[in-house]
C-alpha cells in the first residue's frame, strides 16, 4: 500500500495533467461555456425551491438563520446541496472512470488510481465557486457569521470521503457493470434519506423498526457533512465536537479503506477494462 | 554478464488469461480468497519464459501469431503483471504497442502529446521544448489541434511513434508498428530507430519480418506457443526460424504451381498496352521454386501479355528488403538488351548466376516500360516475393553476401615501411 502511495506521488504530474484536462474540458462544446458552472446549480436550486419550498410549503419548517429573522428555504437547501453535489461528482462520478480511461490502461502503464484522484480534484473548483456564491448571497441578506471561514475545511474532508467510495465503485464497476446501474438507484435513495431538502427535525418522532429515524439519520455520513455545512454557513454555529470527530473519522476511514482495497484489487484491472 | 548490463530481466514468467470468465467467479474469488479454476476457461499465453535483454542491444522477438510475443511485450511494459515469475526493468520504458498507443480519442494531438509525456513522467516544460520536433516528425500538420478520433490510422501511428521516440526512453518497446505507414515514413522510422541505437537505447522489437530481425537486431528470441524456443544471436535465431517455416512450406510444395507464382498484393499502375502477367522464379533445374538458397543460381521469368505490337519495351525488376530498402534494380534498357517487337504472350528471362542476397524475404517489383523507359505500361509494385534461404556460405549480416574470401597477405606491413 505504501509503495502504491509512493507511486501515485511519483505520477503527480499525470494526476495534475488529468485534473487540468478535466477542468478545461468540462463545458467544452457548449454555447454558454463556463457560465454553466453557475447556471446549473442555480436552475437545480430553483426547481427544488419551487417544488418543495413553494408547492409543498417546506419553507415554513425552515430554521431561522444566524441573522435574526432570516428564514430562507433556498439558502438552507443550497448549503446542503453543495455537499451533496460534491459527493455525487467525486464518488458516483468515479464509477465510470475506467470506461473512459480504460482503453489507455491497456496500452500504456500508469497507476489506475490516477484518473480517479484527478477526477476528484477537478471537482474542487466547482464547489469553491458555489461556496463563494453562497457566501456572497448570505452576506447580501445580512447573514455574516465568522464561521464562514471554517467552511472550506469541509471540502478536503468530503474529497477524502468521496474518493474512498469512488475508488471502490470504479473498481467494482470495472468487473461488474451491474454496479453502474445499481448506483443510480441507490444514489436516489441516498438523496432522500439524507436531510437535504428537509431538516432533521422535520422527521419528528417517526420510528423505523423501533428506532427513531432521527437517530438513524445520524449514522449516515452525508448527514454529518450536510449538517456541518448548514451550521457553518446558515446557522453560524461551530459544529459540535462529536460531529467534528465523526467527520474526520469517516473521511479518513473511507480514504484508507478504499485505497487499501483499491490497491489490492486493481492490479489486474488492465485485463478487464 | 553482470546484472548492470541487463536492461530487462525476465525470470521464469508465466501469464494466464481467463476466457469466458463467469462474472460470479470474480466475486467468489474476492470473497473466499481462493482460486477456483473450474469457473473459467484459461489460456496460458506464456509458460515459463526466461530471458535477458542486454543493455544497448536491439532485441527481436519472433514467432507465429499467438505465440505470446505481444503478451511478453505488454508484461515488459508493465501493462499486465505476470501470473508467476518476475520482470525487472532497468530504465525508463517507452512503449508503442499498437495503433495509436495511449491516445485519448477526445483530446487533440497536442494534448495527447502532453498526456503521454506526463504518463512517462516527463514534465510539461521538458516536453514543451520537444513538442515541435514531435509534431514535425509525425507530419500531422494542422491536424495537431484536432481531436485524435478524427485521425486516420496512419496519422495515429505516426504520432504514436513520434511521441515514443522523442521522450528520451532508455528502453523502447515496439510492437510491429513500423510495419504500417507509408514507405517514406517507414524509412524515417528506421533511421530514427537506428540513431536511438547509436545513443545506446535498448530496443525490443516484436516483428514478423525476419528481414528486420536479421538486418537490425543483435539478439533475438523465438517464442512458440508461449514457450521459449530459442534465444541468442539474431541471425542464428532468424535462420533457425526460417528453416522451420521453410520445411513446413516444402511439405506444401506439391500444391500446384499457382502458389509459386506468388501473386501478392501491392500497387499497380500503367496504361496496360503490355501487362506483366506473372513473375516466377525457377532454379538451376528449370523448376519453379518458392525459395532459393543463397549462393545458388536463379532465373526470374517475367510473363507478359501485349495487347498490340510494342517495339522494344524495357523490362525492370526492383528487389527490396522487408524493411523497404532497395537492394537492386536490374533494368533491360540499361543492360542494352533489346526485346524486339512484342505481340501476344511470352516470357522474358532475367538470369542470375548466383544469388548474392543474405537469407530473408525480399519483395520484388516487376515493370514494363516503353523503349525510353519513361512511359509505364504496367508496374506491379512489390507483388512478388523472393525468399532466400541460407546457403553453404557462412551467413553475413546486411543484405548482400560479397562472396569474397579471406586470406593473409604475404608481406608484413612493417616490411613495406622499411622499403621507403
Amino acid at each position: 500500500m505504501l509503495t502504491a502511495t509512493q507511486e501515485l506521488w511519483d505520477y503527480r504530474a499525470l494526476v495534475l495533467n488529468l485534473t487540468n484536462r478535466e477542468i478545461k474540458s468540462q463545458f467544452k462544446m457548449t454555447f454558454l461555456g463556463n457560465l454553466w458552472a453557475l447556471i446549473n446549480p442555480t436552475l437545480t436550486l430553483a426547481v427544488y425551491s419551487l417544488v418543495f419550498g413553494y408547492f409543498l410549503s417546506f419553507h415554513r419548517n425552515t430554521p431561522e438563520a444566524w441573522a435574526s429573522g432570516l428564514q430562507s428555504f433556498p439558502l438552507y437547501l443550497f448549503c446542503a446541496l453543495m455537499m451533496w453535489w460534491l459527493f455525487n461528482r467525486v464518488a458516483i462520478g468515479a464509477t465510470g472512470a475506467f470506461t473512459s480511461m480504460g482503453s489507455l490502461l491497456r496500452k500504456v502503464y500508469f497507476p489506475p488510481s490516477a484518473p480517479i484522484v484527478a477526477h476528484g480534484l477537478a471537482q474542487v473548483r466547482q464547489t469553491m465557486l458555489e461556496g463563494l456564491v453562497c457566501m456572497l448571497v448570505l452576506c447580501l441578506v445580512g447573514n455574516t457569521p465568522w464561521t464562514f471561514i471554517l467552511w472550506p475545511l469541509l471540502i478536503p474532508l468530503m474529497l477524502a470521503f468521496g474518493m474512498g467510495m469512488g475508488m471502490l465503485l470504479a473498481l467494482a464497476n470495472a468487473y461488474y457493470k451491474d454496479v453502474g446501474y445499481l448506483t443510480t438507484i441507490l444514489n436516489m435513495l441516498l438523496f432522500y434519506v439524507t436531510p437535504i431538502i428537509y431538516s432533521v427535525d422535520a422527521v419528528g418522532e417517526t420510528e423505523f423498526m423501533g428506532i427513531p429515524v432521527k437517530s438513524l439519520m445520524q449514522l449516515n455520513p452525508l448527514t454529518q457533512f450536510v449538517e456541518a455545512s448548514r451550521e457553518l454557513l446558515y446557522l453560524g454555529v461551530v459544529p459540535g465536537l462529536w460531529r467534528m470527530v465523526a467527520l474526520v473519522g469517516i473521511s479518513a476511514t473511507s480514504l484508507v479503506v478504499g485505497w487499501a482495497l483499491f490497491v489490492k484489487y486493481s492490479k489486474d484491472v488492465s485485463e478487464v477494462v | 554478464m553482470a546484472e548492470t548490463d541487463i536492461a530487462i530481466k525476465v525470470e521464469d514468467v508465466t501469464k494466464r488469461f481467463r476466457l469466458n470468465q463467469n462474472r460470479a467467479a470474480y466475486l467468489k474469488e474476492a470473497i473466499i480468497h481462493k482460486t477456483d479454476t473450474s469457473q473459467w476457461r484459461e489460456f496460458w499465453a506464456l509458460k515459463g519464459v526466461s530471458l535477458d535483454i542486454h543493455e544497448g542491444s536491439m532485441h527481436g522477438i519472433i514467432g507465429h501469431n499467438g505465440s505470446g510475443k505481444s503478451t511478453l511485450l505488454r508484461l515488459m511494459a508493465n501493462i499486465h503483471r505476470p501470473t508467476t515469475g518476475r520482470i525487472v526493468a532497468n530504465g525508463r520504458i517507452s512503449a508503442l504497442l499498437e495503433l495509436g498507443t495511449g491516445f485519448h480519442p477526445q483530446l487533440t494531438g497536442r494534448e495527447n502529446i502532453y498526456l503521454n509525456a506526463s504518463i512517462l513522467g516527463i514534465s510539461p516544460r521538458e516536453i514543451g521544448r520537444r513538442v515541435d520536433d514531435i509534431i514535425d516528425f509525425a507530419g500531422i500538420g494542422e491536424f495537431i489541434d484536432s481531436p485524435v478520433r478524427i485521425y486516420s490510422s496512419g496519422m495515429k501511428v505516426r504520432l504514436g511513434f513520434s511521441v515514443a521516440v522523442h521522450v528520451d526512453p532508455e528502453i523502447l518497446l515496439l510492437d510491429e508498428v513500423i510495419a504500417v505507414g507509408d514507405e517514406h515514413f517507414k524509412r524515417r522510422c528506421f533511421d530514427h530507430v537506428y540513431s536511438l541505437r547509436k545513443k545506446g537505447v535498448t530496443i525490443v522489437l516484436v516483428t514478423h519480418s525476419l528481414g528486420q530481425v536479421q538486418s537490425m537486431c543483435d539478439r533475438a528470441t523465438w517464442l512458440e506457443s508461449g514457450e521459449l524456443k530459442m534465444d541468442g544471436d539474431a541471425i542464428e535465431v532468424a535462420r533457425a526460424y526460417l528453416q522451420q517455416v521453410n520445411s513446413a512450406e516444402s511439405g506444401d510444395q506439391e500444391h500446384g504451381e499457382a502458389d509459386l507464382e506468388m501473386q501478392g498484393r501491392g500497387e499497380r499502375r500503367g496504361t496496360g498496352e503490355v501487362t506483366i502477367e506473372a513473375v516466377t522464379f525457377v532454379n538451376a533445374h528449370n523448376r519453379p521454386t518458392p525459395f532459393v538458397n543463397s549462393g545458388r543460381p536463379l532465373v526470374a521469368r517475367i510473363r507478359y501479355k501485349a495487347a498490340e505490337p510494342i517495339k522494344n519495351p524495357t523490362f525492370g525488376l526492383r528487389i527490396f528488403t522487408d524493411a523497404g530498402t532497395l537492394v537492386s534494380a536490374p533494368n533491360s534498357r540499361r543492360a542494352r538488351f533489346e526485346a524486339g517487337t512484342l505481340d501476344g504472350e511470352g516470357e522474358i528471362l532475367y538470369r542470375m548466376p548466383r544469388i548474392h542476397l543474405t537469407p530473408g524475404t525480399y519483395h520484388v517489383t516487376a515493370g514494363v516500360f516503353d523503349e525510353n523507359n519513361l512511359h509505364v505500361y504496367d508496374e506491379r509494385q512489390r507483388e512478388f516475393e523472393l525468399r532466400v534461404q541460407p546457403g553453404e556460405a557462412p551467413d553475413t549480416e546486411g543484405f548482400v553476401d560479397m562472396g569474397g574470401e579471406w586470406a593473409k597477405a604475404r608481406k608484413k606491413l612493417g616490411d613495406d615501411q622499411r622499403d621507403d
